[in-house]
């Protein structure tokens, strides 16, 4: 009777650089495409303990560091939704003068949805979002323009405070 | 023992290499889209078209940007003679109001945030210039003066890149349908950089 030898040969240096470079391509087509989902789920994660108020966080300046290329000119609301709770009911009562817009992003971080002033008119905002083209998780980010003028500033704050996200 | 090692470093190689090749790609890499003058504008920005590159660039340098039918974000990183953008220098900016419900521009500097300055000019606009579409206007860009009781009309500190984002709101139907039609603005430098 024989014995049969199990040891494999190892393999060879060949083998293993085209693995490497195997390797090296998918994990750079991988972070491409995760990342836009890591940065969309960050942002999320700071105003998702807000529930139906939305996070509305203070005029714009240097010291501003949770979101890239921020703009000083707008006041920003923000509220994070996730349609698996049930529908998005996004309201907003009333008007503003100058340039405001409700954005809506899904979690790949697309713009899929906005409303702004100009369209809306005077009949302020009524919407159900209660399924998407895309992901059921999202963002919901309201611009309202102050500019330069500072009289503007209180209209804008008091505009944004009107903006309710209820699930 | 020898041959584990040597597997051990390429393997680390080549998850260097795919991690370098990514950052690479989203941030020494320049947006794709149209031109105007020194600007740059990527046109899939925020848009659900967007491909894998754009879509992963936008969130890297400018995460939540608005579909193009509601703003066009043009980005400048270069002056008129092809120079990158420093914050310590001085630069003029001239060039017509654009046709837009409102426009914008904004200095960033290199990790995408505003400049930490005491004056709060980091942007200017028709409203700080006081200036409709169609007229004309020109500004400073750079660091203060030490002898200067007035800041620029907008404001950099340190040293580093300089990036300067023009925001179009509800940029007109034939801007939209051309951006590269924009009567961008100049960007020049006047001063020697501190």
């Amino acid at each position: 009777m024989t014995g049969h030898s199990t040891k494999h040969r190892p393999w060879s240096w060949r083998r293993h650089l085209w693995l490497a470079a195997l390797l090296a391509v998918t994990v750079h087509l991988v972070s491409v495409y995760l990342i836009p989902r890591l940065i969309m789920n960050r942002v999320t994660a700071t105003v998702a303990d807000e529930g139906s108020q939305p996070y509305l966080p203070p005029p714009i300046d240097h010291t501003h560091r949770r979101v890239v290329m921020p703009s000083p000119d707008l006041l920003y609301a923000v509220c994070a939704y996730d349609l698996t709770d049930g529908p998005l009911h996004i309201k907003l009562e009333g008007s503003y003068e100058r340039y405001w817009s409700i954005a809506l992003y899904n979690a790949r971080s697309d713009n899929f949805l906005t409303l702004s002033g100009d369209e809306v008119g005077t009949d302020g905002v009524n919407l159900t979002i209660d399924e998407t083209k895309s992901t059921a998780k999202g963002l919901l980010l309201m611009r309202v323009l102050t500019g330069a003028n500072p009289l503007w500033l209180a209209k804008a704050e008091a505009f944004r405070k009107r903006l309710r996200c209820e699930q | 023992m020898k041959r584990r090692v040597l597997l051990s470093i390429l393997y680390l190689f080549a998850l260097v290499i795919g991690l370098g090749a990514t950052w690479f790609a989203l941030k020494r890499v320049g947006l794709e889209g149209v031109t105007a003058g020194a600007w740059r504008s990527d046109l899939l920005a925020g848009s659900e078209d967007a491909g894998p590159y754009t879509r992963a660039r936008i969130a890297v340098n400018a995460v939540l940007a608005l579909d193009r039918s509601e703003t066009i974000y043009f980005l400048a990183t270069h002056d008129d003679q092809g120079k990158p953008l420093r914050a310590e220098c001085h630069y003029r900016l001239a060039g017509v109001a654009p046709t837009a419900a409102w426009w914008s521009i904004t200095a960033y500097a290199a990790d995408n945030f505003l400049f930490p300055v005491e004056s709060h000019r980091y942007s200017i606009s028709g409203d700080s210039l006081n200036i409709t579409t169609g007229e004309t206007f020109e500004a400073k860009i750079g660091p203060k003066a030490n002898n200067a009781d007035i800041a620029p009309d907008i404001e950099t500190a340190g040293s580093g890149e300089l990036r300067l984002t023009l925001r179009l709101y509800k940029p007109d139907a034939a801007l939209q349908k051309n951006p590269a039609s924009l009567q961008a603005p100049s960007i020049e430098l006047v001063e020697a950089c501190l």
